[in-house]
């Protein structure tokens, strides 16, 4: 770990709601820059849902209510445009879900939308992409095809590498291997391991060997009966899967419960 | 599952009746099902094989008569019509060919006797004499003169075909003494009169008097009573027998039909396809078959005519002509018959309609209409409707905790809908004609008729999109919101190329439904059978058009016709939508592109 | 990116506008047609109009011109019925067939076949009304005045055109049926039929009147189809003969029928009448779609 680590996303005090049930409370936490950050805990605790207040994902919920304040380098979410905020926070999928198009146009959708048209410069973005997202090699001759047509782990490589096609800051990954097989997932984590020298990584993940494996940091959820999701304990990875603080961490981690 | 429970314990109740009575009990149930569902599929299918036929024996049928023939009442006419005219084409019975005219060779096979005995020149047919009840002695002797050796003799000179079977004349003993009156069929007319001089020496007290006419108007005098025989040149129709259900009808003798020229036309042979056409009016220069190039003046004859209607039925009719070479093994004959009957078909689908009685003419203009309607009426209504659907689905729902007014303004746009799609379409017209038609000033047009349209197909095309859009998987929505896509380019890019085939399904629901709609256009669309120049225009769609042959013109032969057609576009639109739903199926599988 | 969000936020009122059209239209419809139909309304007067069996349209004599539907009501009624009759036990047992007994080839060939006839246009029902169905019932009935167009005729056409729109929805709501309960049925002994009549029918029996009742509105609101069978004949419908059966040979107008024949001609209260049959035909029909809507509401089958 390098010396210096800046603070890329903060989280203050906040709360959510879905019309009168309290989803999470008061979430304190400071996510660094270039590093992996991984959200474990009990399914139902609120993960999910915690990582999709970085782009602004629950905004669809009707009834989805927020309190407290998250920045994004220092800027507060809540106050920028949602769309402007997406373009720079990148989101990865439990499962894969390329749209019904070309591998070409898959990857080229972000930066279209962005009003490029130029046909040169969206090739190179695509290339990089799909290189960045380790899927190049494989699909290199076929960018016609539909990326329906992909496997499983192929497909999750692309719906990364249309996500790097926007250049975000952040990439938040809503558990982006439960559904691959081992093989498929260990490419995966590689690949976050590599994109972390570039990229903000927040992670969702119920499998711990994986947590430990590919973060730097782990965030660890919790909740009781009343399901409300509270932040347990944050810290160095090293340090919450050997010598948490918590006994509720300690419990989970060590497979009493979950 | 309360209502389940109780169904079951009624069923395991029933399990303990008599096993056999149960299975009888559920062979008779089946087989009233088996023949219901028989029933039903008989009556479905009977719908479309019906019409199949119908419209078939109207393609194989009669084509309508240009209405530039000049009309003659007599054979004498025709013929005189003809010597005089050196670009005349007229059709007369063999008894009054005398050298005046040409008389053509059909498929090079010429008229004669001869050739009708052989069955070569089919174009002949039966003369009649019609009494109404059994003759009496008087009239029983004159046809026992016509009909014996002597009288054929007569009808033979005279130029016409004798029966196969006769005997000798048997004179009654005693002399009759009455005034017999004949009338009918000019072609039977100068025959009567030489047959009436020869009876005259026989009983020489009985005056004849033969009166011309047609052969129409003889089997009706004969029928009322009015005359004491009644002469025919062609069939007796079954109408005609039953209304005088005392008819008495006999044989005399057989006359052929000589197509006739001009003696200087350089032309002695047709095909019955080229008379044909030059009678419907597709031919109208001797050039085209072959001669000089002179415009060719087309003589017939009245309806009521014997002679004209044995010709229309040979000639213009393809349906005898495919049956008499199917008889003598003649594959010409057949051949012309069945190619011009496809022809038939394409000059139906590409003539323009003539107004009048009897429907003659095509329906081109009415397609023509049909599709402009369509395209009219989608332009409006599918991005309405689309738009709409999209609002529905898309931005509906995400109200949800918003106001309590939004909320009432979708549920009551979703009322809306539902109204409309269950609205008569009747109402639809009523109500085009109140605000297009009147209020709005745009008058019988097809601009009217559009928006009416549109208001019609917008529910159908509402719904089918709602359901295409439910369809496409909430990821592709979130994958796109999470790559910074605004809502529009979400829904553009993403939401509706996906849901795509479905919307199409429903815009060609649409299509049907206009192709279909008669009462919303009747009313508002005028129905000029004329191709409109511009939205302002009248029009005609093929349902109007339907409407009209059988409402106005009488004409349920070409009515059939454009049924066939309206039924085959059917087919296309359902085999589309068909087409589609697959699509649709395996785009969800991830199979297509 | 300012102009993204401009566009955005304009499509969205776009769409708003065009979802709150078909609201514009409902609300049309009601003003227009209700606004021509008041002058006949305020002249003949409701009861007048609804009561009297009189329909006698004077053009230059308005003051003698007498404008009762009472007449079209009862043939609207008549067809109806008769169509239910004829086409509801066929369509219900055909779907039944089709959903429960027919062997696959046949439902493969029928299916189709259904939906095409779903889609012919109704004059085409008319013409081969007219046309084969008026011919063959004057030449079946001797009876006096028989003609062939009448109510016979137009409850056999319109029968078929029901035919498909009943045995869809029918089937349809028949195999949306749980494999479970059948399968539980059967598993306890019963046979097919019973567990036809026991389980799946009442399973699927909101679907069913539904299907019927959609039905009935189609029929009510058909319109030239009956115009080419009916007759349109503006007397008050009455039986031939002694035998009251013979009312199906007499010839009528629907309330469809007498707004289309009169409404490119009509004018003044004459006019007026013609859309105040259609307000009363509306609400006929609203009735019956309301009832569709409320018993597929209460009887559907909550598990």
């Amino acid at each position: 770990m390098t010396a210096v680590e800046t603070t890329r996303l903060e989280v203050q005090d906040y709360s959510l709601y879905y019309g009168s049930f309290k989803a999470l409370d008061r979430v304190n936490v400071k996510i660094p820059s270039q590093q992996v950050t991984a959200i474990i805990g009990p399914s139902g605790c609120g993960k999910s849902t915690f990582l999709r207040t970085f782009n602004r994902m629950n905004d669809l919920i009707p009834s989805a209510r927020t309190e407290g304040k998250v920045w994004l380098d220092g800027v507060d979410i809540f106050n920028m445009d949602a769309v402007d905020l997406r373009r720079q926070v990148g989101m990865v999928f439990q499962r894969p879900n390329p749209f019904p198009k070309s591998i070409f146009d898959n990857v080229a959708y972000g930066p279209r939308m962005n009003g490029l048209r130029d046909k040169t410069k969206l090739g190179e973005i695509v290339e990089r992409s799909l290189r960045d997202a380790a899927l190049w090699d494989e699909v290199k001759d076929d960018l016609g095809k539909s990326g329906l047509a992909l496997s499983g782990g192929q497909q999750q490589r692309l719906c990364i590498a249309r996500a790097l096609a926007v250049a975000p800051e952040v990439i938040l990954m809503d558990e982006p291997a439960s559904a691959l097989d081992p093989i498929a997932t260990l490419r995966i984590e590689e690949l976050i391991r590599e994109l972390k020298k570039q990229y903000t990584i927040v992670i969702v993940t119920h499998n711990m060997q994986q947590a430990a494996r590919v973060s730097d940091y782990t965030a660890f959820f919790y909740t009781d009966e009343s399901r409300t999701g509270i932040l347990v304990e944050f810290g160095n990875t090293k340090k919450i899967f050997t010598n948490p603080e918590d006994k509720r961490t300690e419990d989970y981690i060590t497979g009493r419960f979950g | 599952m309360g209502v389940v429970d109780a169904v079951l314990s009624k069923t395991k109740a029933a399990t303990s009746t008599n096993l056999r009575q149960r299975h009888w009990i559920q062979n008779v149930a089946f087989g009233v099902l088996w023949l219901t569902g028989g029933v039903v599929i008989v009556v479905l299918f009977f719908v479309i094989i019906y019409l199949l036929l119908q419209s078939g024996k109207f393609f194989v049928g009669t084509e309508n008569v240009l209405e530039a023939v000049t009309l003659e009442s007599s054979n004498e006419a025709v013929r005189d019509f003809v010597a005089a005219n050196p670009a005349a084409i007229g059709y007369i019975s063999f008894g009054y060919l005398d050298g005046t005219t040409k008389a053509l060779a059909l498929n090079q096979t010429a008229p004669s006797v001869a050739n009708i005995a052989n069955d070569t020149y089919p174009l002949a047919r039966t003369l009649y004499m019609i009494t109404n009840g059994e003759p009496s002695s008087e009239v029983q002797a004159w046809l026992d003169f016509v009909r014996s050796a002597e009288g054929q003799q007569l009808l033979t000179d005279a130029g016409y075909i004798a029966l196969s079977e006769s005997s000798e004349f048997q004179p009654l003993t005693q002399g009759i003494n009455s005034e017999l009156t004949l009338a009918g069929s000019t072609t039977v007319e100068p025959l009567a009169e030489q047959l009436a001089a020869a009876f005259a020496r026989y009983y020489p007290n009985v005056t004849i008097t033969v009166e011309g006419g047609d052969s129409t108007a003889g089997i009706k005098a004969a029928g009322k009573g009015s005359v004491d025989v009644g002469m025919s040149s062609r069939d007796i129709r079954e109408v005609e027998l039953v209304r005088y259900k005392e008819l008495r009808v006999f044989d005399i003798g057989y006359d052929g039909i000589a197509v006739i020229v001009h003696p200087t036309l350089q032309i002695s042979s047709l095909t019955y396809n080229q008379l044909r056409d030059i009678y419907n009016g597709y031919i109208d220069n001797w050039a085209d078959v072959g001669g000089p190039d002179a415009e060719i003046v087309v003589v017939g004859r009245e309806s009521g005519s014997g002679t004209s209607e044995s010709f229309e039925s040979w000639v213009m009719s393809k349906e005898r002509l495919i049956q008499k070479g199917w008889e003598t093994g003649n594959a010409t004959m057949v051949a012309q018959g069945i190619g011009a009957s496809f022809k038939a078909v394409w000059r139906f689908l590409t003539a323009e309609p003539l107004p009048g009685m009897g429907g003659k003419g095509g329906i081109s203009t009415t397609i023509v209409t049909t599709v402009y309607m369509v395209v009219l009426t989608l332009l409006i209504a599918t991005p309405l409707g689309v738009g709409a659907a999209v609002y529905l689905v898309e931005y509906a729902g995400e109200m949800g905790s918003q106001s309590r007014w939004m909320r009432r303004t979708v549920e009551t746009i979703r009322f809306a809908v539902e109204t409309l799609a269950g609205v008569p379409s009747i109402i639809f017209g009523l109500f085009g004609f109140a605000l297009f038609v009147t209020v709005m000033h745009l008058g019988l047009s097809l601009l009217s008729g559009a928006l009416a349209g549109a208001c019609l197909i917008l529910p159908v095309i509402i719904r089918t999109t709602e359901e295409a859009l439910l369809t496409v998987p909430r990821a592709y929505r979130e994958g796109s919101l999470a790559l910074g896509a605004t809502k529009w380019q979400t829904n553009w890019q993403v939401v509706l190329p996906t849901a795509m085939p479905g919307i199409v399904t429903g815009v060609i629901l649409g299509v049907g439904r206009i192709v279909s709609e008669t009462a919303v256009f009747y009313v508002t669309l005028g129905g000029s059978i004329h191709l409109p120049e511009s939205v302002m225009d009248q029009g005609r769609t093929m349902v109007l058009h339907l409407y009209s042959l059988m409402m106005d013109a009488n004409a349920p032969a070409p009515a059939m016709g454009t049924a066939m057609v309206l039924v085959v576009t059917i087919i296309a639109i359902n085999l589309a939508i068909n087409y589609l739903s697959t699509r649709i199926t395996a785009r969800m599988q991830g199979k297509a592109r | 990116m300012k102009l993204t969000r401009t566009v955005d936020r304009t499509i969205r009122y776009l769409l708003l506008g065009s979802a709150l059209l078909s609201v514009f239209i409902v609300v049309l419809i009601a003003i227009f047609t209700l606004i021509e139909a008041l002058p006949a309304f305020r002249e003949i007067g409701l009861v007048d109009f609804l009561l009297n069996p009189v329909w006698h349209p004077l053009p230059d004599d308005p003051a003698n011109s007498e404008f009762g539907i009472l007449g079209m009501i009862y043939a609207s009624i008549i067809v109806t019925a008769g169509a239910i009759i004829l086409g509801v036990p066929l369509g219900i047992g055909c779907a039944v067939f089709l959903a429960e007994i027919a062997p696959e080839a046949i439902h493969k060939l029928v299916r189709p076949a259904v939906e095409l006839l779903a889609g012919i246009p109704s004059v085409v029902y008319g013409l081969v009304g007219m046309v084969w169905l008026v011919p063959l019932i004057r030449d079946l009935f001797q009876v006096p005045d028989n003609q062939g167009f009448g109510f016979l005729a137009s409850s056999i056409v319109l029968a078929v055109m029901i035919l498909p729109t009943i045995i869809n929805i029918a089937e349809d709501a028949i195999r949306a049926v749980p494999e479970s309960y059948r399968e539980g049925a059967l598993a306890l002994g019963s046979t097919h039929w019973q567990t036809i009549v026991n389980v799946i029918f009442p399973a699927a029996r909101s679907g069913i009147v539904a299907a019927v009742i959609l039905g009935i509105g189609r029929a009510l609101g058909e319109t030239m189809a009956m115009v080419m069978v009916i007759g349109n004949s503006t007397e008050f419908p009455v039986p031939l003969t002694a035998n009251p059966l013979t009312i199906f040979l007499a010839r009528g107008r629907t309330l469809t029928g007498n707004v289309v024949m009169g409404l490119n001609y009509a004018a003044g209260v004459h006019r007026s009448a013609l859309f105040a049959t259609g307000v009363v035909l509306f609400l006929m029909i609203m009735l019956v779609n309301g009832m569709a809507r409320v018993i597929v509401k209460r009887w559907s089958y909550k598990g």
